[in-house]
């Protein structure tokens, strides 16, 4: 895979970006509430619509 | 005589939002069928012909052309807006920009009172995806369209992108609001479905034909790419 290192984030030539792990660490901690939170709710229009 | 009814799509900016727009932009006559009009835009007013994609940026502008503050003075703005929506002889219409969950939510509440006090029922809905693919996917989209120079690392630490807690925000009223987790439907069929079920389209024939294979708007161009190496 073609990989290039921007700023130490893993970007590929398939356009996708992921974040470094510790980072990712970071980011999902300081939004994991309001995520979940958002899960709990989806669930509920998960099961409505049988995706 | 059926209740007026406005589906709004709301985003979250990189779940799909392009997709369903374009798909429900190029079947908008066939959703008249179903009672369902997804209007288009000319000279900045709406009309009956589907013709643009992002078809919610009329709204999503009255309010990103001014501050906070002054987003009460905008009410009026919206009742005439909402009003010319329905001037088209259908109950129920459809629109869509993505733009408008990471607006302060004092803008969905603005557009909730318009839509309460003209007698109509609001139907939000929108898609979200997980912070640590969201916060990448955001920040090529920012470089590419906006000219972002930090890097990923840099952007994720220090930007709070509204998008979960606005979402939530306006799932916490009253009115008839559907989440969807990207993850989950990121088959383009499912977010067909997804999307018909929250119109009330039972058949999903509307959609025979819809290339579900096709790329769009991928997260990263290679002109994204120059560009970030460029401000290294």
């Amino acid at each position: 895979m073609n990989d290039i290192l921007t700023n130490s984030a893993v970007v590929d030539f398939s356009g996708k970006a992921t974040l470094p792990n510790d980072i990712a660490e970071f980011v999902i901690e300081k939004h994991k509430n309001e995520y979940d939170l958002c899960m709990d709710i989806s669930q509920k229009s998960k099961y409505l619509y049988n995706i | 005589m059926t209740k007026k009814r406005l589906f709004i799509h709301v985003g979250a900016p990189k779940t799909g939002s392009s997709f369903l727009q374009s798909v429900f932009r190029e079947r908008g006559e066939e959703l008249k069928n179903y009672g369902i009009l997804y209007p288009g835009i000319e000279n900045r007013e709406y009309i009956v012909t589907p013709n643009v994609d992002i078809n919610g940026h009329l709204l999503t502008r009255i309010f990103r052309l001014c501050l906070v503050e002054e987003y009460l003075l905008k009410k009026g703005e919206v009742h005439s807006l909402v009003k010319s929506l329905f001037s088209f002889g259908f109950n129920k219409i459809f629109i869509s920009d993505e733009i408008l969950s990471v607006l302060p939510t004092l803008a969905i509440d603005i557009i909730k009172e318009v839509c309460a006090e003209e007698g109509i029922t609001v139907v939000f809905f929108a898609y979200f995806r997980a912070p640590e693919k969201s916060y990448p996917s955001h920040w090529s989209q920012v470089i590419r369209k906006h000219g972002e120079k930090r890097g990923l690392i840099e952007f994720s630490k220090n930007r709070h992108l509204a998008i979960w807690q606005n979402l939530i925000d306006i799932v916490s009223h009253d009115e008839i609001c559907h989440l969807f987790s990207y993850e989950k439907v990121i088959e383009k069929k499912a977010m067909l479905k997804s999307a018909l079920g929250v119109l009330g389209v039972v058949s999903d024939s509307l959609f025979d034909g819809v290339d579900l294979n096709k790329q769009v708007n991928t997260a990263l161009s290679i002109k994204a790419l120059t560009a970030l190496r460029y401000y290294q």
